[in-house]
């Protein structure tokens, strides 16, 4: 048998080889065709990063725009009213110059890649900056800006373009067509814009403190001045004051924005010849000053007075109800005198009233001496205090010592206290008599206590009288007539009388030991309203010293001095790092003090700045207060600057001149965003007090500077 | 071969068995070569998304988050107290840096020599540095990169305004396999521009047109 294949083995593989040959033919094709996407997806992507680069330029010439806004505001931030204002002003200046920025860019892309067009809406608008008025009106039709605080006083810029406004980007032969709408977005803007302006607004309404109670102005002088005082010689200076006013100044700098313009007060401190070490550490000259005696204690002292008061009242409590008994037994004379029956109850009844009138008698007198025990409290009081205290070893000897020209409160109160015990003791023996008579029945029982009531009323009313006093003495003080300052009227040295009430033992009444007690009093509490200003004066120069990181600034400063053009313009480019890390602020100041006065307020100094301060004698106490008084003023010239910087973020690309040679060269630098505040000049001025209680002093002349 | 005679249609079957072998080779050659994806374009795709990523990365990214940014100006050191002359940037994305390195040190070239060098001329060198470190973050553990950010030239007869810089990390012999683009513009308006630079070289009696666009090309290369 003939045995034939299907076909032969070589045609097999033919076709075998067609076969793979169309296979790879179409894999190649497929290949192509997936290179071809790839392509396009590739071209997609680029499209879509370009377009996306267009947008993200969108935003940066939002951000440049306010940050060009920000600079310009915030340089004359004292031209706006308000906040609102201001920030309505950015916003205005921002969306011009926006639309300055990007009326340039759809020709500046389709220059460099014809591929990109950006569509603006309202493309008609105007390439220079357009006054705020104008821009209100496009208000709705063009860019609107709108800031907003972001966290530690960043600004968060909310931007609203024309709807429509896309970026459209497509492939050169329009088959694939991209459009980003570019209509809100918001950009955050690397400056502290309202941190410092919340900053600079919380320096500027601090100004006028300044000069309050507690600034370090009034507190340095104050320290300087009282340590003066207890030195023996107060004398003002005017470089002193010019210091200490850079001083304060710099200090409330340092207390809004963590840091001062050091640079340019140690300069000043320098300029002004001062002791910058010296000057700084007035606050040694506080703790020297050690108030004599405290408000807390005189209040005792008054306590004291008021406690031999009660005694009084007491005592002419008691003395008012004498009569009552007298009166009361004289009745019971009267009704029973007919009726012997009851006799003998009748004269019970007017033992018991008589008796009751010793009792009183005696209580009236333990409350005399009851004074006289708290004057002794009082003296016990102060001798515990003495010490080395000058003012209460003066106060006990003019409570106790000899005055030759009258007698002093000590000697009064005894006297008066003696006085008034004789005349109650006498008071005391008739009662005693009169019982005795009506015991013994030797009487007409009528009689005699009507004449015993007679003399029980004179008694009493001499014992309460509240006399005049006795006589007054004249006293040479070197003092004016009143303390009420008036300059019109110079005052004169003059005398003083002094009151006196007891002289001796016969004209001794409680009325008269009240009023001097009374005067005493009232000298207590002067003195003690004095020392209330001490105590208080004290807490606060304890409380304010120059910060330590202010101190070490300033004199580690005191030797640089930076002679420069425009301190300003150079502050710009490089300003001072700040004193403290946070919040980062850097500080420049520019104000001239254009005078400084001194104006004595106390009587005395009315005449002369170089008379002895006035005295204020307290009499009743016998103690001298020293008083001067002062209006210092100074006057700070039109024109001050205060501009703070924000250190931290010096991000603003900004022109700026810079010498170079005999000329300047203009360069492109980053500069932290400014703000700054022009204010008008104005005077400072408090009052320096001082009341020395027990230490004369001496008052120079204020040392002014030569023109 | 005597006996032996040889069927002429043994030789025919041996010829045909060694054609069809030989085709069988062929096609299977064939086959072998012929690979359903095209590495290179793969490739490419792959580089040319990295590099649009990582232009996105320059445009959204802070200088912070690559550990921060700062420079000093270049001033007399007696001007300059404690850190006065230093510029944190560090909110700044690096697309940013790049733009305002542009601005604050556009060279001018005059008869070969390159003047007019600002306080700035610091931030220059720092930005390279710091964006070199940032792309080999980055990019450099995949590919070889060049990041080149130039202006378009002023040019006048005597001297030429321009921007360029260029950083690179990639071994010569490599393949280039992609190159992107963005373009950025100088945050200034055209005519504020031209008075800076006329500013520079004094007064022209032409009118500047300068260009504001700064191109930011990335060129990823294999390893």
């Amino acid at each position: 048998m003939k045995k034939r294949g299907f076909m032969p083995f070589s045609a097999a593989g033919i076709v075998i080889v067609m076969m793979v040959v169309a296979m790879i033919g179409h894999g190649t094709w497929l290949r192509h065709q997936s290179s071809l996407a790839t392509i396009e997806d590739i071209g997609s992507a680029e499209l879509l990063t370009t377009a996306v680069s267009v947008q993200n330029d969108m935003r940066a010439a939002a951000r440049y725009a306010v940050y060009r806004a920000l600079w310009e505001v915030s340089k004359e931030a004292d031209r706006y009213e308000d906040e609102a204002t201001r920030k309505s002003a950015i916003e205005c200046l921002a969306a011009g110059y926006f639309a300055e920025l990007i009326a340039e860019l759809p020709s500046a892309y389709h220059q460099h890649d014809a591929r990109i067009e950006l569509e603006i809406q309202n493309p008609s608008a105007p390439s220079n900056i357009l006054p705020i008025s104008d821009w209100l009106g496009l208000l709705g039709t063009w860019p609107i800006f709108d800031l907003e605080e972001e966290g530690e006083g960043y600004v968060l810029a909310k931007v609203r373009l024309p709807e429509g406004t896309k970026v459209r980007a497509s492939y050169w032969d329009n088959t694939l067509v991209l459009e980003l709408p570019c209509e809100n977005f918001d950009v955050f803007i690397d400056s502290r814009y309202f941190l410092l302006q919340e900053r600079e607004d919380r320096f500027i309404n601090g100004i006028p403190r300044l000069d309050g109670i507690g600034s370090t102005w009034w507190v340095a002088e104050y320290a300087v001045a009282w340590s003066q005082a207890l030195c023996g010689m107060v004398q003002l200076s005017e470089r002193r004051t010019r210091a200490f006013f850079e001083l304060a100044w710099a200090r409330h700098e340092y207390d809004t924005f963590g840091s001062a313009d050091y640079l340019e007060t140690s300069a000043k401190l320098l300029g002004l010849g001062n002791d910058v070490t010296s000057v700084l550490n007035f606050g040694s000259s506080a703790a020297e000053i050690t108030p004599p005696i405290s408000a807390a204690e005189v209040e005792t002292m008054t306590g004291y007075i008021d406690d031999c008061i009660g005694s009084i009242d007491r005592a002419e409590s008691e003395l008012g109800g004498i009569s009552g008994y007298i009166e009361r037994a004289v009745g019971y004379a009267r009704e029973n005198l007919e009726n012997q029956e009851v006799y003998s109850f009748m004269l019970d009844n007017v033992r018991r009233e008589l008796n009751g009138a010793i009792e009183s008698v005696g209580r009236a007198r333990a409350h005399t001496q009851g004074v006289s025990r708290g004057f002794e409290d009082l003296l016990g009081y102060l001798r515990g205090m003495m010490g080395g205290n000058e003012l209460v070893q003066q106060l006990y000897r003019g409570l106790t010592g000899s005055n030759g020209a009258y007698p002093v409160l000590g000697q009064q109160v005894s006297v008066g206290v003696a006085g008034i015990d004789s005349k109650l003791v006498a008071l005391e023996g008739s009662l005693r008599t009169c019982l005795r008579q009506v015991v013994d029945n030797s009487a007409s029982l009528e009689t005699l206590l009507t004449t015993l009531g007679r003399e029980v009323d004179a008694c009493v009313r001499e014992v309460l009288a509240t006399s005049a006093p006795q006589h007054r003495v004249e006293i040479e003080y070197p003092g004016p007539k009143n303390y009420v300052y008036d300059p019109g009227n110079e005052p004169e040295p003059t005398s003083r009388e002094i009151e006196v009430y007891t002289v001796d033992g016969s004209n001794a009444s409680l009325g008269a030991l009240r009023a001097i007690l009374v005067n005493a009093k009232s000298d207590f509490e002067r003195m003690q309203g004095l020392a209330e200003i001490t105590d208080e004066m004290r807490e606060r120069l304890n409380d304010v010293d120059i910060d330590d990181a202010l101190k070490q600034k300033l004199l580690s400063e005191a030797d640089f001095e930076l002679k420069l053009p425009s301190r300003e313009s150079m502050y710009e480019l490089l300003p001072p790092p700040p004193i403290d890390a946070q919040p980062g602020l850097s500080v420049f100041h520019d104000f001239c003090i254009s005078d400084v006065s001194y104006k004595r307020q106390d009587p005395f100094g009315w005449a002369c700045e170089e008379a002895p301060p006035t005295v204020i004698p307290l009499q009743f106490i016998g103690l001298n207060l020293y008083w001067a008084q002062w209006e210092i003023s100074l006057g700070v010239d039109g024109g001050v600057v205060e501009e703070v910087f924000d250190f931290d973020n010096p991000v603003l690309p900004r022109e700026h001149s810079l010498p170079l040679g005999i000329g300047e060269q203009v360069v492109t630098v980053h500069k932290p965003l400014a703000y700054r505040c022009e204010m008008p000049g104005g005077r400072f001025s408090f009052t320096l007090v001082i009341v020395m209680p027990w230490r004369e002093f001496t008052i120079a002349g204020p040392e002014m500077m030569v023109p | 071969v005597e006996g032996v005679k040889v069927d002429d249609r043994g030789v025919g079957y041996l010829t045909d068995m060694l054609v069809f072998a030989l085709l069988i080779s062929l096609a299977s050659l064939l086959l072998a070569e012929a690979t359903p994806v095209d590495s290179r374009t793969e490739s490419a795709r792959y580089a040319a998304s990295f590099a649009q990523s990582t232009l996105s990365a320059l445009q959204h990214s802070t200088a912070d988050e690559f550990g921060g940014f700062e420079y000093e100006l270049d001033v007399p050191c007696f001007l300059a107290i404690g850190g006065s002359a230093k510029r944190n940037l560090r909110h700044k994305t690096l697309e940013q840096l790049v733009v305002e390195d542009a601005l604050c040190n556009l060279h001018i070239e005059a008869g070969g020599v390159e003047f007019g060098l600002g306080p700035t001329h610091e931030m220059d060198g720092g930005v390279q540095e710091f964006l070199r470190g940032v792309l080999d973050e980055l990019i450099a553990g995949r590919f070889g990169y060049c990041l080149s950010i130039r202006t378009s030239p002023v040019d006048l007869d005597f001297a030429r305004v321009h921007f360029e810089s260029e950083i690179k990390n990639f071994d010569e012999c490599s393949r280039k396999l992609c190159s992107e683009k963005i373009v950025a513009t100088l945050p200034v308006p055209k005519e504020e521009l031209a008075r800076r630079i006329q500013r520079s070289l004094g007064p022209l009696p032409l009118k500047l047109e300068p260009d504001l666009v700064v191109e930011i090309t990335l060129e990823l290369w294999s390893r």
